[in-house]
């Protein structure tokens, strides 16, 4: 089966036009580059079934791009001199600490309750039955968690912040408890 | 689409907040994930002097089988037979404590792999006790979601800066370079990783939770997905041919991978083939026998809802073990990057603070000191049995040692050559032990990337030695300046 071959082929062929694309700076080669990158997603699937296929057509660019970064990365000769290390370790304030424990702490178990209650109410809410709802609230839960943490940690106001995260919680708890299993 | 400056700023300020507090952890658990990618081939090479072949007689595993079945000092509620496969090409029974190789004249040999075990310990749970270990990792996949989210809102030059890589001082900009062009052309796979690792250990909370707040029994949440399990009475010795001949006829595109006979220490005993279906990353579906190897039904996994279907997939998703050794090296690659992420990010934090004290010298100390301390527990794991304290003890010697440097130039060539010795040592060893074994199977596979990986590294450390005697003079001290090559 020449599949496997013409999407290799293609895979590299896109690499290689987008890095054109992106070296000239016109776009008359980054799109037939992205369309090669496209047209070998549906040979993947054909050479590996639709599982594997989606896998190796989301990854294999992936590596390929990097080949071409290592290939054309610019070497500067002349090494940087840095001061070297002192081997004390100084601590930092307690209150820095405490702030970072705060932080720590509402990333951690407070975003991860409020996420874990998120995504079962969502998943109770879209799936009907009790394997799909638990399949998805598993998909969901790091996605949403993710999101929290990114939003706490970009936006620190931890009075704001850990008050939604409270409150989304508490309702989501409730809804659970309240509506139950549909 | 431009991405205003404020956002960026939070956005890389939440990137770094984040990226310090599950630093250290993130690195151990990306590169023990890495290498528990080759954990079958790490097994393999522990112990390589077995007879390999995926064939096997069916008949004589029956006798084999129904004998450990009916050994009381062995019998557990779950005994498990394992087939052999084109990519383990071993046959093995197991009960819930161990396991034992069967040979062609059927014979049992204690399994032993304790180093591929201790690796798979420090990335399934960080070697800390019961489930607590597996929530804290799943926690980091969940957190590398919000490192993705953050660093693609912080890159406002993602597209500008899309190919390129500046390197050749080890400096901040060549950190940044390699840190930047790997996260955003791997995230797609990141993203994959992060969300696939975070399911082991979230999901029983995650059942727990919804058992507790819904009403609904955590038995029947938990069956929903894996199946009750069927009535049965009647124990005997197990009819394993005729179970698999009925498989056959059942599910002809089906290929028994293991069996596993359920409640084995009951007469409700029954039996379980877990049989690989071809092009899915399930890792099996799973067909019912009574003990006379009638045919009871499926659990289905392969055809089920779209739940039991993902929730079936996610091992081999996460691991990489769906395609043979192309998906293997594929995975090997990526974890590979992903790690190198991880070290480069602090190596960005650190160089931007403005000073310099003993925390330069131990991040090295970690992200060179740690894979040390492995290879060494590889080393000593025949001659004396080494577990996660002596890990974890060889990895502080080695943040001490880097301390000790007190340069962080100095820190990583000691750390990288020792690390280079160790591998050759290894592979040295092991050629002494096993000989033939050595270089035959999986093992000439393993040995061979640990003198490639060795001879780099050692290469690396000679290039990295110090030129001049200017230099050869200022190692040390903290008003001395000393040229800074590759930072960890």
């Amino acid at each position: 089966m020449p599949f496997a071959s013409i999407a290799l082929f293609l895979s590299l062929a896109g690499v290689a036009l987008v890095y054109r694309g992106w070296r000239d700076g016109q776009g008359r080669f980054s799109v037939p580059g992205w369309l090669c990158l496209w047209l070998a997603v549906p040979l993947w699937v054909l050479t590996s079934g639709w599982e594997f296929g989606l896998i190796y057509a989301l990854t294999l660019p992936s590596v390929l791009a990097l080949a071409v970064v290592a290939l054309v990365a610019r070497r500067r000769e002349v090494a940087a001199t840095a001061p070297s290390a002192s081997r004390r370790l100084p601590l930092p304030a307690l209150s820095a600490l405490g702030r970072a424990g705060l932080w720590t702490l509402l990333v951690l178990p407070v975003a991860g309750l409020a996420s874990g209650l998120l995504a079962l109410a969502l998943a109770y809410v879209v799936a009907g039955s009790a394997d799909n709802r638990i399949a998805l609230a598993g998909v969901l839960l790091p996605v949403l968690w993710g999101s929290l943490a990114y939003w706490l940690a970009g936006w620190r106001n931890a009075g704001r912040q850990g008050a939604v995260l409270l409150a989304a919680g508490v309702l989501c708890g409730l809804w659970l408890v309240l509506g139950g299993v549909v | 689409m431009k991405l205003s400056s404020a956002l960026v700023r939070r956005s890389l300020d939440g990137h770094g907040w984040l990226g310090l507090l599950v630093s250290a952890l993130m690195y151990v658990v990306c590169l023990s994930g890495t290498l528990a990618v080759i954990y079958p081939e790490l097994e393999r090479w522990e112990q390589p002097r077995v007879d390999e072949t995926s064939a096997y007689d069916a008949a004589q595993l029956e006798s084999v089988f129904n004998a450990f079945l009916a050994d009381p000092e062995r019998l557990t509620p779950h005994m498990s037979l394992y087939l052999p496969t084109a990519d383990f090409p071993r046959t093995r029974v197991a009960n819930e404590e161990a396991a034992w190789l069967v040979d062609a004249r059927g014979g049992l040999t204690r399994e032993a792999h304790p180093f591929t075990h201790l690796l798979t310990q420090v990335h399934l749970y960080l070697t800390l006790p019961g489930s607590y270990g597996m929530i804290l990792v799943s926690a980091l996949g969940a957190l590398l979601v919000a490192l993705i989210l953050s660093g693609l809102l912080a890159h406002p030059r993602l597209v500008r800066d899309a190919f390129v890589l500046r390197w050749g001082r080890g400096d901040r900009l060549e950190n940044t370079d390699l840190h930047n062009r790997l996260s955003v052309w791997c995230s797609p796979f990141f993203l994959l990783i992060a969300v696939t690792g975070a399911w082991f250990g979230l999901v029983l909370p995650l059942v727990g939770g919804a058992s507790a707040l819904t009403g609904e029994p955590r038995e029947a949440i938990i069956a929903s997905v894996f199946g009750d399990d069927p009535a049965v009475e009647g124990a005997g010795s197990l009819q394993l041919v005729r179970a698999l001949d009925t498989l056959q006829s059942v599910a002809p595109q089906a290929r028994p991978i293991s069996l596993t006979i359920h409640e084995a220490d009951t007469p409700q005993r029954f039996a379980e083939i877990s049989a690989r279906h071809p092009r899915r990353l399930l890792w099996s579906e799973n067909y019912r026998f009574d003990m006379a190897g009638n045919y009871l039904g499926k659990t289905g996994f392969s055809d089920g809802s779209p739940g039991k279907q993902v929730a079936y997939a996610m091992y081999r998703l996460h691991f990489g073990h769906f395609d043979g050794l192309k998906s293997k090296l594929l995975y090997l690659a990526l974890g590979l990057a992903l790690t190198v992420v991880s070290a480069t990010g602090m190596n960005i934090w650190l160089a931007r603070r403005g000073r310099h004290d003993a925390l330069d010298l131990i991040w090295p100390g970690l992200v060179w000191g740690f894979p040390l301390a492995l290879a060494i527990c590889a080393l000593a794991m025949p001659i004396v049995g080494v577990g996660a304290s002596a890990l974890w003890g060889l990895t502080a010697a080695a943040l001490c040692l880097a301390v000790y440097c007190g340069d962080a130039r100095r820190a990583r060539g000691t750390l990288r050559i020792a690390l280079a010795l160790v591998l050759l040592s290894l592979v040295a060893s092991h050629l002494l032990r096993f000989q033939a074994g050595a270089v035959s199977g999986a093992a000439l596979g393993v040995n061979a990337a640990l003198l490639v990986v060795g001879g780099l590294l050692a290469g690396l450390s000679w290039r990295a030695r110090p030129q001049t005697s200017r230099e050869r003079g200022s190692g040390g001290g903290a008003a001395s300046v000393t040229r800074t090559r590759f930072r960890a």
